[in-house]
């Protein structure tokens, strides 16, 4: 018996070292779309280890992974001290706040309060049912927006210009899918007119349909917090932006992969030219030309605003600001901390969202009027500069009412778009559907 | 009757147990070798059948599962998931077992080459099929473009089309490994069964079905539930070729389970979805282990 017992202690001493090895940090992080932005990020921790003297694991995963590790963690208990995803604010922190989940960052972010524009504090300002206060339960860090994306090349293949493109909604689209794409194919080019994706494995469709009930002046949740789609005025809007949605999709416009697109599937088929406009948040899609294809970049892409919205006016944007969370259980909160208050410093934030090329927005007016920005003569930067300062921005419904954040879990907008697509539903029926499941989920 | 001393077992292990110690020498190292594979056990296998039970034991997760209109249309999928992919695969392996039993270098050398599908990686095939499959950009459709000027049949994003694409690419995955269980349990039968029946005038489909399909139907009952049992939790094939898309319409109760307890960071809704496959898989699990038991 004192054999085995001292067989087991080796045993246990063996695991506890192991143990010791963990890292003062653990940090999981989605991956960016260029090794310069993976690589700025890198830089800072490395920053953080010298400055402090103590270890940080970094791990990168993609976005989907991101997010299923993280579920995964925080269900077993052993979350990261600190974690990324594109899918937090639009999905989880709303719900993790609420159950008591999240790690408290008032003392991050009190002291810095002032760096931050409104917006982006609003969004992480969240509730804690536990407690029924609110509070900094996330770091705003960067902010993104979708972007509208075509190839000026293909367009004057097809025989126009730029200068033929009109200006306000439906006919902008009707004209890729009934002008530009067709005179394309006449040429034996197989090409579709617009990315427009509709899967329920990407968030894009998610934020791109928000743009279009913009466009059409359909708000399903008031500023109160109370559904409204159901109310004739917003399901009738609600049903025109959905038709003008699945237009090109009905139409054989759009590839018909995009009814199952990935995150990134998007941009590789617009990448490969397949399709002639893209709807992408971030920069990503011309950044990844910038230094291996720079004439794509400099002449051949552009970045432009959305068309006018049905009543003629700019369609307001919408905003998606994305944050850093760290977990009530994670093992290192105090060092979370240290770290984030190191990367939130405008000073270690600012260069590194410039070495990542302009992909991501600054949530700080400070950085946002640095000229890298504010008097960039990059085509790519400066549209986007444009869009987040003269178009109207509206936020996100979760804003309003944070049970929203199931709906987009739920993926309940692409699959209302699959109800008419797939299953050849009236848009109205289907739009019943998705207000019932709404109310549903916001009454639980 | 007495027994002679000399008959006893001196070398027990209570005979050279010390004194105050519980177990003896031979018996700690038995327990020191079986401790690996017991905590392997206990952390990989017994301890997440327990945890999945009490995870399916919270009753309010059973109506969000059952309400969900995805739900019916992945025990459908489900269902001939099931039905094809194994029932085609097995009478396919039943027939292909015909040629792999015939001799000759070149049967060899063909078999060799069928096995293919089945030793290669999971990931690499699957994706490259996939990629061949893309509507878009995938190679097929770009021939069937480049031939007739037409766009060809969107063999992933359509949900029939899906479906057959999934169960094709389970079938091409698993066919050989059937089949060469099936060639196993043929070449066990007597040959005399087989010159018996030729010299009372059988025909070759007699012979199939009065000496071979006999000999064999146990092994191919037995190989079809085993396979049933195997395909409820192919996740890889559906996973790898169209993700549960488009619009979860090619989900089975494998994919959507990971797709509750992942992407809605519902674990109770995932695991629920995947208990409701034990009304078929447990009656499964019982009649192969009583076959196996009476084959015994």
């Amino acid at each position: 018996m004192r054999r085995l017992g001292l067989m087991l202690s080796t045993a246990i001493l063996l695991v506890g070292t192991t143990g010791a090895l963990a890292a003062d940090l653990t940090i999981w992080w989605t991956k960016g779309t260029t090794e310069i932005e993976d690589n700025a990020f890198k830089d800072i921790v490395s920053r953080w280890e010298k400055e402090t003297g103590k270890t940080a694991e970094l791990s990168f995963y993609a976005t989907a992974d991101t997010e299923a590790k993280v579920v995964t963690a925080l269900k077993a208990g052993s979350p990261p001290d600190i974690t990324f995803d594109f899918s937090f604010d639009l999905a989880y922190s709303p719900t993790w706040a609420y159950e008591d989940q999240l790690a408290d960052l008032s003392s991050v972010i009190e002291p810095i309060k002032g760096e931050f524009q409104e917006g982006a504090l609003d969004s992480v300002y969240l509730l804690n049912g536990a407690t029924g206060k609110r509070g900094y339960y996330a770091a705003p860090w960067v902010q993104m927006t979708p972007h509208v994306h075509y190839w000026k090349d293909m367009l004057e293949t097809a025989g126009f210009s730029e200068a033929d493109l009109p200006k306000d909604w439906q006919p902008f689209w009707d004209f890729w899918c009934d002008t530009v794409a067709p005179a394309l194919r006449q040429k034996g080019e197989r090409v579709y007119g617009i990315g427009q994706g509709s899967s329920t494995t990407s968030n894009d469709p998610y934020l791109v349909m928000h743009i279009y009930l913009n466009a059409f002046g359909a708000q399903v949740v008031a500023p109160d917090g109370t559904l409204q789609i159901a109310q004739p005025e917003t399901r009738a809007k609600v049903i025109a932006a959905l038709n003008s949605y699945v237009k090109p999709i009905k139409g054989k416009c759009a590839p018909p992969d995009a009814v199952n697109w990935g995150g990134a599937d998007d941009n590789t088929s617009f990448l490969n030219r397949k399709n002639l406009v893209a709807m992408n948040p971030t920069l990503s899609i011309p950044l990844s030309q910038k230094v291996e294809n720079p004439d794509a970049y400099n002449n051949a892409l552009r970045t432009v605003p959305w068309p006018n919205g049905v009543d003629g006016s700019p369609t307001p944007t919408i905003i998606s600001v994305k944050q850093i969370l760290s977990f009530k259980a994670s093992p290192n909160p105090e060092n979370a901390k240290s770290f984030l208050a190191l990367l939130l410093k405008p000073e270690t934030i600012g260069p590194m969202l410039q070495a990542n090329g302009g992909r991501w927005v600054p949530v700080m007016p400070k950085l946002l009027a640095d000229p890298f920005y504010s008097q960039s003569t990059d085509p790519h930067v400066s549209a986007m500069y444009k869009q987040f300062t003269d178009s109207a921005t509206l936020p996100l419904p979760h804003t309003y009412n944070r049970l929203y954040a199931k709906v987009m879990q739920e993926q309940l907008w692409q699959k209302a778009m699959g109800r008419i697509v797939i299953d050849g539903w009236e848009t109205d029926k289907a739009v019943d559907e998705l207000a019932e499941r709404m109310a549903a989920l916001l009454t639980e | 009757m007495t027994t002679p001393a000399t008959n006893r077992i001196v070398t027990s292990p209570a005979a050279v147990r010390r004194r105050g110690s519980l177990l003896s020498f031979e018996e700690s190292w038995s327990l020191f070798f079986i401790l690996p594979f017991a905590l392997t056990f206990i952390l990989f296998i017994a301890y997440p059948i327990a945890y999945a039970l009490y995870l399916g034991s919270d009753l309010s997760a059973y109506p969000r599962v059952l309400t969900d209109p995805i739900y019916l249309q992945t025990l459908v999928n489900t269902f001939v998931f099931i039905v094809f992919g194994v029932g085609v695969k097995m009478l396919l392996a039943l027939a292909l077992s015909s040629f792999f039993v015939l001799p000759g270098r070149g049967v060899r050398l063909i078999s060799a080459l069928f096995l293919i599908p089945w030793v290669a990686p999971h990931i690499p095939t699957i994706l490259s099929i996939r990629w061949m499959l893309n509507s878009d950009w995938g190679m097929i459709n770009n021939l069937i473009f480049q031939l007739f000027r037409v766009d060809g049949p969107a063999w992933l994003t359509q949900p029939s089309y899906g479906m057959f694409s999934i169960i094709t690419v389970h079938i091409w995955k698993y066919l050989p490994f059937w089949t060469m269980i099936i060639v196993a349990a043929r070449l066990g039968i007597p040959k005399d069964l087989y010159e018996a029946a030729k010299i009372d005038g059988a025909s070759p489909s007699q012979q199939f079905r009065y000496v071979t399909f006999p000999a064999i139907a146990g092994v191919f009952l037995t190989s079809t539930m085993l396979s049933a049992i195997w395909s409820l939790g192919d996740f890889n094939s559906i996973y790898l070729l169209t993700g549960g898309g488009p619009m979860e319409r090619t989900n089975t109760l494998a994919t959507m389970g990971i797709r509750y307890a992942f992407r809605k960071a519902d674990f109770e809704a995932g695991v629920v979805t995947m208990m409701s496959a034990l009304p078929v898989l447990v009656p499964l699990i019982v009649i192969l282990l009583r076959r196996m038991r009476e084959q015994r």
